[in-house]
């Protein structure tokens, strides 16, 4: 039996949710993984870990996305992770 | 029977939707990628079996000075750039040299060739004269489409790790029922879908394996960009330095010349310090300078972390250990690349890893055919307009005849390379437009079918009956009988026996298994008019709005 309809989102929202899934995700599982890589000693370890896990990470946040009923609430996890990150890394 | 605790009910409909969209547009993409993968992991011997230059006896101490000089009077190479050199051995008994020459005065271009063993001709790689197991391994990863093939097997790896995770929390709470009913009831229609869970679940750890490798070769710009650009400046140099230490030693142009080298000595020497592992490959750079590096590719193909890279200075022969990856004393970042390409490519534990890899990766064929099933079977009622249907019907049908007809069109390419004369110019063209055009004509036939079962009946029937040619037309092609084969070229002969077995099981499935209704699956709005017309349905009584605790989880 397919998926009740009632539950899905629509309109604007799954396009936002799409987006914040393959788009947002992506940056947010990257940046995570470079702001790692900066403060780690040994940034090599976590660049070749970032090899498998980034795409873990990537697939999970996607899915968190879909669990997350409101769209704005994903895309302010993911964008607080990336700009969490972008402090560690340019700082 | 005891239920795992599940997800709520919000979040199950929507995982379950994501899971059925992210399922349904990879489908057949992923079918495709699973069963040319599946047969890319015999490609070795594959390649032993359409390939006659391949068959002859290994020679061993083959001499390495002599095949690179007769290869360099015809190529005149540049040897600054690194140049690989691959030895006989079992299963490859061609002595190959990939390198550069100089194209002008300021360019190079890079070149391949080989010499065969048993009559010392040389042929260049660029003009292969048969390619199926090339063909076949393309096609798992789509390099037949250009610049985005690559890129598109990526992703559709990482939406194959998002329907799996998806899958196994929406079915979690019914799992241990599903296993249950799996293995004691006998009904078919609840097999069907009970198999697309429990084969799911058995298969996982497979599966997530190669979702996330599969990923990596495809995607793996994607990882390294960021990291590249914002850690270092964009420079991939400074990264490869990360995982292989040999990038620190480098060759000049400008050294003086040095002559007296002997690939044959130092081979011997390195086999000597490593008895129990194979060299399949080196790699030389500035050979023929006093610089001159050796890079020695030595693996047992035992264990995933076996393998091993020496680095040395050709001149004295030693091994530098400060820049070379020992086998069994690998630091964590320089395995994670070898324990990827090792369990994608199952290049440890032998046949037996590759006949497990071959069953699970056919069990996986099944999940993505039966889930496509379950998504038609889910929306074939009343409750969508009959256009709909109808479409559901169709898209189905072009799924099926899609991936169903793969195994009567792998039969053809075999086939092919053997029918198709070898001395024929340009007949790899040949064999692969066979292969493809029998492929698209296959499928088109089977849009006439409209019904599932015979669909698959049909091909397995036609495939059944080209699978069992294909050992016949090696015979009488080659006269390498399987008798024959099976003592001096074994890989030739496990290629055959797979086609007899393969097509045996396929026409024992279509004769004595598989049985065809004799309804359409096509929706019939005039037949269900009149079926609805000759028995009235009683009204129903009305009923609540479907329960809110418990979603029926079977489709």
């Amino acid at each position: 039996m397919p998926a009740k309809a009632k539950y899905l989102s629509s309109g604007w929202r799954r396009t936002s949710k799409i987006f914040a899934a393959i788009f947002g995700a992506y940056a947010a599982s990257m940046s995570f993984h470079t702001a790692l890589a900066k403060v780690a000693t040994n940034d090599a370890t976590v660049l070749l870990t970032a090899t498998y896990t980034g795409f873990s990470l990537w697939v999970g946040l996607m899915i968190m996305v879909y669990m997350i009923e409101k769209a704005w609430i994903s895309w302010a996890i993911l964008l607080s992770i990336c700009g969490f990150s972008a402090l560690l890394i340019f700082l | 029977m005891k239920k795992l605790k599940g997800l709520g009910n919000r979040t199950y409909n929507v995982l379950f939707h994501t899971h059925t969209v992210a399922g349904i547009v990879i489908s057949f993409a992923l079918f495709v990628i699973f069963y040319a993968g599946a047969y890319s992991l015999f490609r070795h011997q594959v390649n032993e079996w359409e390939s006659p230059d391949r068959r002859q006896p290994v020679v061993e101490n083959f001499d390495i000075d002599a095949g690179l000089k007769m290869i360099d009077s015809v190529y005149n190479l540049n040897y600054h750039p690194i140049t690989n050199i691959y030895v006989p051995h079992e299963g490859s008994p061609l002595f190959m040299v990939y390198g550069a020459y100089n194209d002008t005065d300021t360019t190079t271009k890079r070149m391949g060739a080989y010499i065969s063993p048993q009559d010392m001709s040389i042929t260049d790689t660029k003009e292969p004269r048969t390619t199926v197991g090339d063909t076949i391994y393309f096609l798992h990863y789509f390099r037949q489409i250009p610049t985005v093939g690559l890129y598109i097997s990526g992703l559709v790896a990482l939406f194959f790790l998002f329907a799996i995770v998806t899958g196994l929390l929406i079915h979690w709470r019914n799992l241990l029922t599903k296993f249950y009913a799996f293995l004691r009831e006998g009904k078919w229609k609840m097999i069907w879908t009970n198999a697309h869970t429990v084969l799911g679940v058995i298969g996982l750890p497979f599966q997530v394996a190669y979702a996330i490798t599969g990923a990596f070769f495809g995607l793996l710009s994607l990882i390294l960009l960021p990291t590249v650009f914002l850690l270092y400046d964009g420079d991939t140099q400074k990264v490869f330095a990360k995982v292989n230490p040999a990038s620190a030693l480098t060759v000049s142009e400008d050294a003086p010349d040095y002559e007296h080298f002997s690939i044959n000595e130092l081979y011997a020497n390195v086999q000597a310090q490593y008895p129990d592992y194979h060299i399949h490959r080196i790699a030389v750079q500035n050979y023929g300078k006093e610089d001159a590096l050796a890079t020695w590719n030595i693996d047992d193909e035992k264990g995933i972390t076996s393998s091993g890279t020496l680095i040395m200075r050709m001149k004295d022969g030693k091994i530098l250990e400060e820049y070379s990856i020992l086998p069994g004393k690998k630091t964590y970042t320089y395995s994670v690349i070898d324990y990827i390409s090792k369990l994608h490519f199952a290049s440890f534990g032998g046949m037996i890893i590759k006949v497990l890899y071959f069953i699970l990766a056919m069990i996986t064929c099944f999940m993505i055919i039966s889930g496509v099933l379950i998504w038609r079977k889910a929306r074939d009622n009343k409750r969508y307009t009959f256009k709909q249907r109808l479409f559901h019907h169709r898209v189905t049908k072009a799924y099926l005849a899609i991936c169903l007809s793969m195994y009567p069109a792998f039969a053809i390419i075999f086939l092919a390379n053997k029918l198709v004369p070898m001395d024929l110019a340009g007949r790899v063209g040949v064999v692969n437009t066979i292969f493809f055009l029998s492929w698209l004509a296959l499928t088109l036939v089977g849009l006439l079918w409209n019904k599932y079962a015979q669909q698959n009946r049909n091909y397995l029937l036609l495939g059944g009956a080209l699978s069992l040619l294909v050992p016949i037309a090696n015979g009488v092609m080659t006269g390498a009988w399987i008798w024959n084969s099976w003592t001096s070229y074994p890989s030739v002969a496990y290629v055959d026996i797979f086609w007899i077995g393969a097509g045996l099981t396929a026409l024992y499935l279509s004769f004595f298994v598989l049985k065809v209704k004799a309804e359409s699956d096509k929706p019939n709005l005039a037949l269900e008019q009149q079926q609805a017309k000759k028995k009235p349905v009683k009204a129903k009584p009305a009923t609540k709005p479907e329960t809110e605790k418990e979603p029926v989880l079977n489709p």
